[in-house]
């Protein structure tokens, strides 16, 4: 999907202003908020939509500068997106996605994990999704050695020396499951 | 919290909000291989229970293996060895991997982890398959034994766990291949299905009629769809098969009663679509009422003339059609402009 660069800026009459947890303001325009659940309801609760009514910048305590700064980012690549519609019930979801998105998202793990609670805050579904999707697709596929060294995780239990797998010593085969079955090249005769 | 992780935010650090975002997005495999990092995230997923999803599960019992498929590549085999239990995988580097499990029953490791994959299945199936019984052209009698208590021993404990089991474990198309009614029995009670396919697995006896008493008396035989049975006879009742839409049945013999009542049938109630029944007279259409107008007659090049009675039916717009072809009579409706030309209806 493709969208149009905004190419208004905002103006008083259409616009609020948000804090972000160190100080610093940014101006927002009234159409990119309505990306964002919480905001846009705060809006609507406050009547910040009106031109005469007096709108008081918006502290948001959770997020710093930087975060809101990429937020801003993601709101304005999608200002003319369709409203987002939930629709991944199960796992079955693309892991492939569109070549902003993944130049947006190439950042570092913690900054990645940072920005993922800022969109739950703000409740930008589609930020939350997108985000939620690359954190699976680094995990899929991989064995529970390589999710560790992916997402920086540190285990308190010793490893199968066989398997690689982590053995607590009061679990059973049973409790184990199955995670080292994995990908193979062909099915055996039936 | 027992992990050691950054004070940085981290897949550990997150509400459960995201985490169970997360989880919705990976297939069971993916979840597994997570829930083994660290005590942290095994105690999480556990808690949280979050459904594999799983669209397929077939299961093949021979007997001395037992294997299943969950997904196109994924399948351990579990052999019998000596006292103990082989198992054998393939890693992410795509080299086969054997494990030896001393003094462990192979079916009881192996339902271990089919229990493991159905435990948290909330969501439908689109297919389960199990060829609990399936002799080889070559089977050694005391081979033949084995499997039989090798399949009864697997269907009775995997019985165990479908029964245990909250809710009945959802799947639009159950298809079991068995030695005798009896082992549909322990499986279909607990199953809420839409489409049933039996197949007899016994070579010896395909002219073995089927006593279906037991299985026409369950919940589920009023709930299916789509009823297919294969290689052995039925004794059923046309009127204990009215409330399906579809069916392929091998009948020992069928006689006009059962096409009358089976035309009145179709031709009243409009959610009935296909009856496919074979038998073994090679004349059923002398079966059909001399009064009916027609046969139309129609060459096709796999199995030579078939012969179709056209009819009327409650639904406007459509028609039923009786076509017989070799050892078979096809209950089927369709739409008026389908009829062909020149056929007559009655």
């Amino acid at each position: 999907m493709s969208c149009e660069e905004p190419t208004t800026s905002p103006t008083p009459e259409n616009n609020i202003t948000v804090v972000s947890s160190d100080g610093k303001e940014f101006l927002l325009d009234l159409k990119l908020t309505e990306q964002s659940e919480t905001l846009a309801r705060l809006i609507s609760n406050f009547e910040y939509d009106r031109t005469d009514v007096k709108k008081d910048p918006v502290p948001l305590g959770n997020i710093t500068s930087a975060q809101m700064q990429k937020i801003i980012e993601w709101l304005q690549h999608h200002r003319y997106y369709p409203k987002w519609e939930q629709n991944d019930i199960h796992y079955s979801t693309s892991f492939t996605f569109e070549t902003w998105v993944e130049e947006y998202l190439n950042i570092p793990n913690n900054e990645m994990f940072e920005l993922l609670n800022a969109a739950n805050y703000l409740n930008i579904p589609r930020l939350f999704s997108t985000i939620c999707r690359i954190m699976a697709s680094r995990i899929t596929g991989k064995s529970a050695e390589q999710i560790r060294t992916v997402l920086n995780i540190k285990t308190d239990v010793k490893n199968d020396v066989y398997t690689g797998i982590p053995i607590q010593e009061d679990s059973s085969s049973s409790e184990d499951g199955m995670s080292e079955i994995s990908l193979s090249p062909s099915p055996p005769p039936i | 919290m027992s992990a050691e992780y950054p004070s940085e935010k981290c897949l550990l650090t997150m509400p459960d909000v995201v985490m169970n975002k997360v989880l919705g997005k990976l297939d069971f495999p993916a979840i597994q291989c997570l829930r083994k990092t660290c005590s942290t995230l095994r105690t999480f997923i556990d808690a949280v229970k979050p459904d594999p999803a799983l669209d397929k599960l077939q299961i093949y019992v021979k007997h001395d293996n037992i294997f299943f498929f969950f997904d196109e590549y994924v399948y351990p085999q579990y052999y019998m060895n000596g006292g103990g239990c082989s198992v054998k995988w393939y890693g992410r580097d795509d080299q086969p991997r054997k494990k030896l499990l001393k003094s462990e029953n192979f079916v009881d490791v192996v339902l271990r982890d089919i229990n493991t994959l159905l435990t948290n299945q909330k969501s439908v199936m689109d297919s389960l398959k199990i060829v609990a019984f399936r002799t080889p052209d070559v089977i050694l009698e005391e081979q033949q034994e084995l499997l039989y208590q090798v399949s009864e021993e697997f269907l009775s404990n995997l019985e165990s766990h479908l029964a245990s089991k909250p809710k009945k474990l959802q799947v639009k198309t159950f298809e079991i291949q068995v030695a005798e009614v009896a082992q549909v029995l322990h499986l279909l009670p607990h199953l809420d299905v839409k489409n049933l396919k039996i197949t007899n697995g016994r070579r010896v006896n395909y002219d073995a009629v089927l006593n279906m008493q037991e299985l026409i008396e369950l919940e589920q035989w009023k709930k299916l769809d789509t009823l297919e049975i294969l290689h052995c006879f039925v004794n059923l009742r046309i009127e204990d098969l009215l409330h399906l839409k579809r069916c392929y049945l091998h009948y020992e013999t069928i006689n006009s009663a059962m096409i009358e009542e089976l035309k009145e049938a179709f031709r009243t109630s409009s959610h009935l679509k296909s009856f496919r029944i074979r038998s073994t007279q090679s004349d059923i259409q002398h079966l059909m009422d001399p009064r009916y107008a027609g046969p139309h007659i129609h060459y096709d090049q796999v199995v030579g003339d078939i012969q179709t009675w056209f009819f009327s039916v409650s639904t406007p717009e459509q028609f039923l059609a009786i076509s017989i072809v070799a050892h078979q009579i096809v209950f089927e409706s369709g739409w008026w402009v389908f009829v062909p030309e020149g056929a007559t209806i009655n």
